[in-house]
């Protein structure tokens, strides 16, 4: 045995002596030599030697009775039809005389062998063959042939049309063997897609009917095949859709998950067209299947989950069995958890949400951070959502005050913001555990928000002007985010309270925020205080400060028009990165105008694969190791300005990037309304 | 649905073992990126993503075994489709050579490469029905035993025409036989005082079908079965089994398959014979209280409980407990295993008591982190189980008979097994 180590440099060498000798085995007058001796070459073959140059040797095999030496040899040619047409092109009339041979198999390999074959001139010895072959009268032939139309397009769409194969291929839509129809939709609707305007795939009703009898009758790869391309009819009739959706049904009762997909895809592509009480019905049908691939691979699972996620902004009542079918095994990888948690939070109402609750409370007991920190900001989220439960909620909060581990804590503190905004009066329940809490905040997102309840209520907290010194005394150190929070806050306790301490306080800051700071930011926003708190306007200043604040609504929707169009894009990877397909892979990559933006993304992915290095860890979604949260998509899109992206698209893809990264709603949310706080709005 | 550019089989030292590109489009440069990913997941210590990333396409890979199968891709495509085609390309190498090893490949590559073109011409998955597949490539066995008895050369089987996709026509037995197994599988979540939380029932049909010619099968279940979210192989008339829910008609593939498979919901079944109760008690001390409330012996229990720290002592009343350690920071960390060979169930309470160390390092995290002091006495949260519990059902499934329609007089039934197996059930500490 040759060790592993030196197996990547033994294979590049391809010694001389191996092929002399392989030579001679393929030009022996032993048949069992000859096919040894096509059998290594194939195996050098494919582990990614360059054989080439035994062609006319191998060749000379072709010309066998036998048939097991007679594959090897087309699998050997068909390997290289594609990068050494010159050389096939030699052996063409050997082909054309296979494609008349009794055997199918040899005939249907002849066929296949002359597509991959690609230069032009081929298509004078395909053009009488492939006739032939689609109207064979095996279905080996035909289903063979089919797929080779497509090839023969690929060379020379023009002489593909004119010469009727393209109408061949449509007829065998029809025929009576369901492998032979998956074939042929297959092939039109990639020749469709080349060439959309032509309308060579235009589904009409009457050949739906063919295709759904064909898609009870073939094996999974076709069930896919067909369900695809009646996804692609679209249709005002509101009877035939019906009619459709109907047939589609059964197919949620295919053991293979992809089918399932296809199906309730080709469902949420016409379901807009129902009746409320036919939407309902299909709506009914299609959860239960949607619920099994959660028992599946975490991969299958995943990709289910953010299917799910898109149906409920959708169509919020689509599980009426409640939200304990996503709850989280401990077992189940975080990027699972994480999507549970989602839709647990979606799901919340009325109805569940003492289970939902106990649930939640559950998840904030475990070790893995990330999900505890998660878990925190659904329970506040489910909070803003069903107000029923607000002391419920709060009373979670308070046990962890109680245990007191800082990370929880600070996660607490960022949503307790957001909660207290929407429940004032709650803030009542926090005042014992401010004081202890303070310590542990070293985020400075959680320091920010603690900074803006002080402020906010430092009425009700006995000892806010004391706690609001502390930190202020050490402002130098806070981050901008955390020093622009203090700033308001300071100026709110100087408003409400208005007495000795708290101007000086203010002073204090003032100074630090218009002399020392670096930041413009904090230096304007001081100096805008600064002036609206002139002795005779102070209640002026205090209706613009202290105004009254809208309320907060737990949203996680994508914007509309996104949604729509993933929604069309159903089981597709867009639907699973709730992305459009360009933002992640290019539009007709093997176009001039592509180069271009290729060129642009390269750089990108450069820079963003030290980026991924920097963060790594953090990555949550690192099943699918696309880090959308970077610029670095972004940039490409929108420095290329590709055509193919409408503007309306690109405005979308943007909002979608600026709500993306999870950490940054609770921050916007906060310079938000710190910004209406000064604007009094 | 897109195409599948190519294939790509790669053992886990990176080199190719097999690569087949179906259009010409993919340059053969591409194994070597894979490689350098791959080795630069390797250096961070992590298992490299489903998706690799790529400016110009996406290339999804899968380990299995020590061979890394990778697919790419040039446009948006349903990952579950690509995920299927994988798992069944190595499910048809293993039932063609046995396993998925590096070393079955590398020694069998011309045949897989001609069953890899067969499966997939032009980027399109065409054909991945075992059955079929022996038609057109024999298995290598077969093919042996043809030239020992021919003495000849062995001549490809022709394929016939119109046959049932999924079966394989040349099917030929003495004896004509068919079992079927009924497989439920437990998927749950306890709370610690055996209160079931969530969880589902998954119960799968499995088939062993040896017969000749094309039998039309007719199996019949008991009244009283419902198959909820039934999910079906194939070769079920679907449409008849909604007019006729207790009546499933097929005709059969050779060898075995999953026939149907369904979920229910755990909490509507009959109870889980395993009662078992987790409890964290005071310095760090816990219980673990096991008891069979069935009606037959329960095997192979094994229950894990993922520790938090080290353990200062473990206690039980009966079968062997094993603690292991963590092996390094990206393990899941220590864990005690506890494994009891057979419990009858007039067994009395099994029991397993132990406490916990508090954790060591906490004084350098104190001085690092304020806020882990208070975890003084850490606290277990879940442990999983997983035992056999044969010869029973939870589920009102039953199968009441089989009958071969087009053969009345063929008896082939050999009747059926049935078996429980808690696969993922976890209990939540008290």
């Amino acid at each position: 045995m040759v060790p592993k180590i030196f197996q990547s440099s033994r294979q590049k060498a391809f010694k001389k002596s191996e092929t002399s000798e392989l030579q001679k085995g393929l030009v022996s007058q032993y048949a069992g030599e000859r096919i040894d001796a096509v059998k290594r070459t194939i195996a050098a073959m494919t582990v990614g030697k360059d054989v080439s140059n035994l062609f006319p040797d191998v060749l000379k095999n072709l010309a066998t009775r036998d048939v097991t030496l007679k594959k090897l040899v087309y699998l050997y040619l068909i390997n290289y039809a594609k990068t050494h047409p010159d050389l096939c092109i030699l052996a063409v009339n050997t082909f054309v005389k296979d494609s008349e041979e009794y055997n199918p198999t040899v005939r249907a390999l002849a066929i296949r062998t002359m597509g991959c074959i690609r230069v032009t001139k081929i298509i004078d010895y395909l053009a009488h063959p492939l006739r032939k072959a689609l109207k064979d009268d095996h279905p080996y032939v035909r289903k063979t042939a089919a797929v080779c139309v497509v090839k023969m397009f690929e060379l020379d769409p023009e002489y593909c049309s004119s010469n009727g194969f393209i109408s061949q291929l449509q007829a065998l839509v029809t025929d009576p063997n369901p492998a032979v129809v998956t074939n042929a939709v297959r092939s039109l609707a990639e020749i469709h897609d080349c060439e959309p305007e032509k309308g060579y795939f235009n589904l009409v009703y009457t050949m739906t009917d063919r295709l759904i009898v064909a898609l009870s009758e073939c094996n999974e790869w076709g069930r896919i095949t067909i369900l695809s391309a009646l996804s692609r009819l679209r249709t005002t009739d509101v009877k035939e859709a019906e009619f459709i959706c109907e047939r589609v049904i059964p197919q949620f009762q295919h053991a293979n998950s992809g089918v399932v997909l296809a199906a309730v895809k080709v469902i949420m592509i016409h379901i807009s067209l129902f009746s409320e009480e036919f939407r309902t019905l299909l709506y009914k049908k299609m959860a239960p299947p949607l619920l099994t691939l959660l028992s599946a691979d975490p991969e299958i699972q995943y990709v289910a989950l953010r299917n799910i996620n898109l149906i409920l902004q959708k169509q919020p009542d689509v599980f009426e069995r409640g939200t304990r079918v996503f709850f989280c095994k401990y077992n189940d990888p975080l990027y699972i958890k994480l999507e549970k948690l989602k839709i647990i939070t979606m799901l919340a109402c009325e109805e569940n949400i003492n289970e939902t609750l106990s649930e939640l409370r559950t998840y904030a007991s475990e070790v893995d951070l990330e999900f505890v920190k998660q878990t925190i900001k659904s329970l506040g989220d489910v909070a803003l959502k069903v107000p029923s439960i607000i002391n419920d909620c709060i009373a979670v909060f308070l046990e962890i005050f109680e245990v007191n581990i800082s990370y929880m804590v600070q996660e607490v503190m960022v949503v307790m913001e957001t909660i207290l905004r929407q429940y004032p009066k709650k803030v009542q329940l926090l005042l014992p555990y401010l004081e202890k809490v303070l310590e542990e905040l070293g985020d400075p997102r959680a320091r920010a928000s603690m900074a803006w309840i002080l402020g906010e209520f430092c009425n009700s907290i006995g000892n806010s002007t004391q706690l609001l010194y502390e930190m202020v005394s050490s402002i130098s150190q806070e981050d901008l985010q955390v020093q622009l929070a203090l700033l308001t806050a300071t100026v709110k306790l100087n408003l409400i309270m208005r007495n000795g301490e708290s101007e000086a306080l203010l002073k204090k800051i003032f100074s630090y925020a218009t002399n020392v700071s670096s930041n413009q930011d904090l230096r304007d926003r001081a100096f805008m205080y600064q002036r609206l708190m002139t002795s005779k306007n102070l209640d002026t200043a205090t209706s613009i400060v202290c105004s009254q604040k809208p309320t907060v609504e737990h949203d996680t929707k994508l914007p509309r028009l996104l949604l729509e169009t993933l929604l069309s894009e159903m089981t597709t990877l867009a639907s699973v990165y709730h992305k459009l397909p360009e933002s992640f892979i290019g539009q007709g990559k093997f176009g001039a105008d592509a180069l271009q933006q290729r060129a642009v993304e390269e750089l990108n992915v450069d820079e963003e694969n030290n980026q991924t290095a920097i963060e790594k860890g953090a990555n949550v979604e690192n099943l699918l190791d696309l880090d959308f949260g970077g610029q670095g998509t972004a940039t490409p899109t929108e420095s290329t300005a590709s055509p193919s992206i409408s503007n309306n698209a690109l405005d979308l893809f943007m909002s979608v990037e600026s709500s993306a990264p999870s950490n940054q709603p609770p921050t916007a949310g906060h310079s938000r309304s710190a910004t209406e706080d000064l604007l009094g709005l | 649905m897109s195409t599948l550019e190519a294939i790509y089989l790669i053992d886990i030292y990176g080199s190719v073992l097999l690569q087949i590109e179906s259009r010409g489009r993919i340059s053969p440069v591409t194994s070597e990126f894979i490689k350098s990913e791959i080795s630069k997941c390797k250096l961070r210590n992590e298992e490299p993503p489903f998706i690799i990333y790529h400016m110009n396409y996406l290339i999804f890979q899968q380990l299995q075994d020590d061979v890394r199968i990778c697919i790419p891709v040039t446009c948006d495509t349903e990952p579950l489709y690509i995920h299927d085609v994988m798992k069944l390309i190595i499910e048809i190498i293993k039932t063609y050579f046995g396993s998925f090893q590096s070393s079955v490949i590398e020694k069998n590559t011309s045949l897989i490469a001609q069953l890899l073109t067969e499966m997939i011409d032009y980027g399109y998955a065409i054909n991945m029905e075992p059955n079929t597949l022996q038609d057109i490539i024999p298995t290598p066995s077969l093919m042996k035993k043809f030239m020992e008895v021919t003495g000849l050369q062995s001549n490809t089987p022709s394929i016939h025409k119109n046959t049932v996709p999924w079966r394989t026509s040349k099917a030929n037995y003495t004896n004509n036989e068919f079992f079927v197994r009924i497989i439920e599988r437990v998927f749950a979540v306890y709370e610690g005082n055996n209160q079931l939380a969530f969880g589902t029932l998954k119960v799968d049909v499995e088939c062993k079908s040896q017969m000749s010619g094309i039998p039309e099968l007719l199996l019949y279940l008991t009244p009283g079965s419902i198959m909820e979210n039934a999910k079906f192989h194939n070769c079920i008339d679907v449409k008849r089994w909604k007019d006729r829910p207790l009546q499933l008609q097929f005709i059969p593939p050779e060898g075995k398959f999953i026939l149907a498979s369904f979920q229910a919901n755990l909490s509507k079944q009959k109870p889980l014979p395993l009662n078992v109760e987790a409890k964290n008690m005071t310095d760090g001390n816990f219980e673990i209280r096991i008891r069979n409330t069935g009606k037959k012996p329960i095997e192979n229990l094994e229950v894990r409980v993922p520790l938090p720290g080290s353990l200062s002592s473990v206690s039980t009343t009966h079968g062997d407990y094993i603690y292991r350690p963590s092996k390094s920071v990206n393990d899941e960390g220590a864990v005690l295993e506890w494994t009891i060979k057979k419990i009858e169930w007039t067994s009395p309470a099994y029991v397993l008591k132990g406490t916990l160390n508090t954790k060591q390092e906490l004084s350098i995290s104190d001085m690092s982190d304020g806020g882990f002091e208070k975890k003084a006495h850490p606290k277990l949260e879940h442990l999983t189980l997983h035992y056999k519990y044969p010869l029973t059902i939870l589920s009102h499934f039953k199968v009441d008979s089989l009958k071969i329609v087009n053969r009345p007089d063929m008896k082939s039934f050999k009747g059926v097994k049935h078996s429980v197996i808690a696969q993922d059930v976890s209990v939540r500490f008290k």
